[in-house]
């Protein structure tokens, strides 16, 4: 797979204060990856980094296997912060322009954008008479000007309304398919997020403490009966030759995960006990992302 | 560059401040020149033609400065406020091309402020105060324009470079009205408290229009070394403020 982003040890301090603390990523191509976090864990200050809008107090942002990734920025698109609109000109204005300073104002370009976030209606409306929700998706209009190969969205939902949510994750899943445009994306919107998502970086405190594929999140979602046990290596012979199953997986030392007999809980605590195996604790357990993320918040340890 | 300052003249261009600036700048002019005719009685002028050969006082009242203040300060603080230059920043664009682009577009409005302003002064010194229009009259409004023009063009890359290091539209416009109003007084005071006779407002930039004589001598040579002086100077201060700004 290309590298499109790669960071090594990116750490950025205001003043004593860590906003982020050596974090190595590496973003693929083709990946959407999903910036998740709490508010004030890094992800903006992050994001800015590899935007160039915040200088790295260390470590290096290594963009398109280029170690300046000045030059190679304009293969980006961004949306950071709030719309950075020009308030005084009309949403058509405001591409024209964007798009000359881009260098892709050839034919058309401003057309197929306003119909890609759908604002073609609104196009001769001024900014000041824009809600919330069609400034954003001019934001991400600009940011998708010249097709970029890489696109930065911090909170590109903000403002939407339900249909502009469902508009935009579309979006988001086409460009991704048929262009292999590779998305890094932060919102709050789990939900929404993990409907696109690739792969998942997950911040707390400055710090990228755990880095997870969809497939593996997709793992985790699977309900599962969770088990501590006395003895792992034991209960998993009790799984392969009492139960007849090999859908289980160890977690650690005193935990054990069944995907099977999830209905029938029963037959395999009477399976633990009569193969020697003591059960402490047996929960029915099958994470989303949202309780995976609030398990990691909550002092749950990345895994 | 070329592409940033596309985008920044089509931004001027389309924005209803630059033509609002435009208008607001022949209404001074006409403005200024009523004022002359109205007031001429009390300042002893009984035949108001005798006003056609005081252009000096007709533009000298601020009639470029003041448009130019102000729409520059519309035109260009804007996308400190809203943001949008991150874009530019973010799309790899560096911030000496950035500040290139707004330096030809602020220059480009100065040429487009100084001509609208003398050449309605010099209709309505035609029109009202019946100057006689001939090839003469037509060099000298020309030359009087060129004149004005590199004067002014000076006081544009001060007025810039306030709004770069102030970055508020409001206060950028405060500082360089102060400049305008009172910056001859304030230098004058330190040169002759220094003993240095007229050393530095010579070569203040808003004293610069003071060297243009309608009908009369320019000083090209002087104009055309203070405007490249303060453009180095002012682009040099605003580049390397830039620098210590913390974005790429």
């Amino acid at each position: 797979m290309t590298s499109v982003v790669k960071t090594v040890g990116l750490t950025k301090k205001y003043r004593g204060f860590t906003a982020v603390s050596e974090v190595n990523v590496n973003i693929e191509k083709g990946d959407i990856y999903a910036l998740i976090g709490e508010n004030g864990a890094g992800k903006s200050t992050l994001m800015k980094m590899l935007s160039g809008l915040a200088k790295p107090t260390a470590g290096e942002v290594i963009l398109f296997d280029n170690k300046h990734p000045e030059v190679a920025r304009y293969r980006m698109g961004c949306l950071i912060d709030s719309p950075a609109l020009d308030t005084r000109l009309t949403v058509r204005d405001n591409l024209e322009m964007f798009a000359r300073a881009f260098g892709c104002d050839g034919a058309g370009e401003v057309e197929r954008i306003l119909d890609l976030v759908g604002m073609t209606k609104n196009a001769n409306k001024a900014i000041k008479k824009t809600s919330l929700g069609m400034k954003q998706r001019l934001a991400i209009g600009i940011a998708l000007l010249g097709s970029p190969d890489f696109l930065i969205l911090d909170e590109p939902m903000n403002g939407l309304d339900p249909m502009g949510i469902q508009e935009i994750r579309q979006l988001l899943i086409k460009l991704n398919a048929e262009k292999k445009t590779t998305i890094l994306i932060s919102s709050h919107l789990l939900d929404e997020v993990a409907k696109v998502a690739t792969r998942y970086g997950f911040m707390k405190a400055g710090h990228l403490i755990c880095e997870l594929s969809g497939e593996e999140l997709a793992e985790r979602s699977r309900t599962c009966l969770k088990l501590k046990v006395s003895d792992t290596a034991k209960a998993s012979m009790v799984c392969e030759k009492e139960l007849g199953t090999q859908q289980y997986e160890v977690m650690d030392a005193e935990t054990i995960r069944i995907f099977d007999f999830v209905e029938d809980s029963a037959k395999v605590v009477s399976a633990m006990v009569k193969g020697g195996v003591e059960v402490g604790e047996m929960v029915r357990a099958g994470e989303s992302l949202e309780e995976f993320f609030n398990d990691l918040m909550t002092g749950g340890e990345a895994r | 560059m070329l592409n940033v300052t596309k985008a920044s003249l089509y931004k001027m261009f389309h924005d209803k401040a630059f033509w609002l600036c435009l208008a607001g700048t022949v209404a001074w002019a006409m403005v200024v020149i009523a004022a002359q005719v109205l007031t001429a009685g009390s300042r002893g002028i009984s035949d108001v033609s005798q006003l056609a050969n005081r252009w000096q006082g007709f533009i000298g009242l601020h009639s470029i400065e003041v448009p130019l203040i102000m729409s520059a300060v519309v035109l260009f603080s804007g996308e400190f406020r809203d943001k949008s230059w991150k874009l530019l920043i973010a799309k790899g664009i560096s911030k000496a091309s950035f500040y290139a682009s707004k330096l030809i577009s602020i220059l480009t409005l100065t040429v487009i402020i100084s001509f609208v302003s003398i050449m309605t002064t010099a209709i309505a010194n035609v029109v009202v105060l019946h100057a006689t229009l001939d090839g003469t009259y037509v060099m000298n409004c020309l030359t009087f324009f060129m004149g004005e023009c590199l004067a002014h063009l000076t006081i544009a890359t001060v007025v810039l470079a306030v709004i770069f290091l102030v970055r508020l539209g409001e206060i950028a416009a405060i500082i360089s009205m102060f400049l305008m109003v009172f910056g001859y007084v304030i230098f004058h005071a330190v040169e002759m408290a220094l003993g240095f006779g007229e050393v530095i407002t010579d070569f203040w930039a808003f004293s610069q229009t003071a060297f243009v004589d309608f009908g009369g001598a320019i000083h090209w040579g002087k104009l055309g070394i203070v405007f490249l002086g303060y453009l180095t100077v002012c682009s040099v201060i605003v580049i390397a403020s830039m620098a210590l700004r913390d974005i790429e």
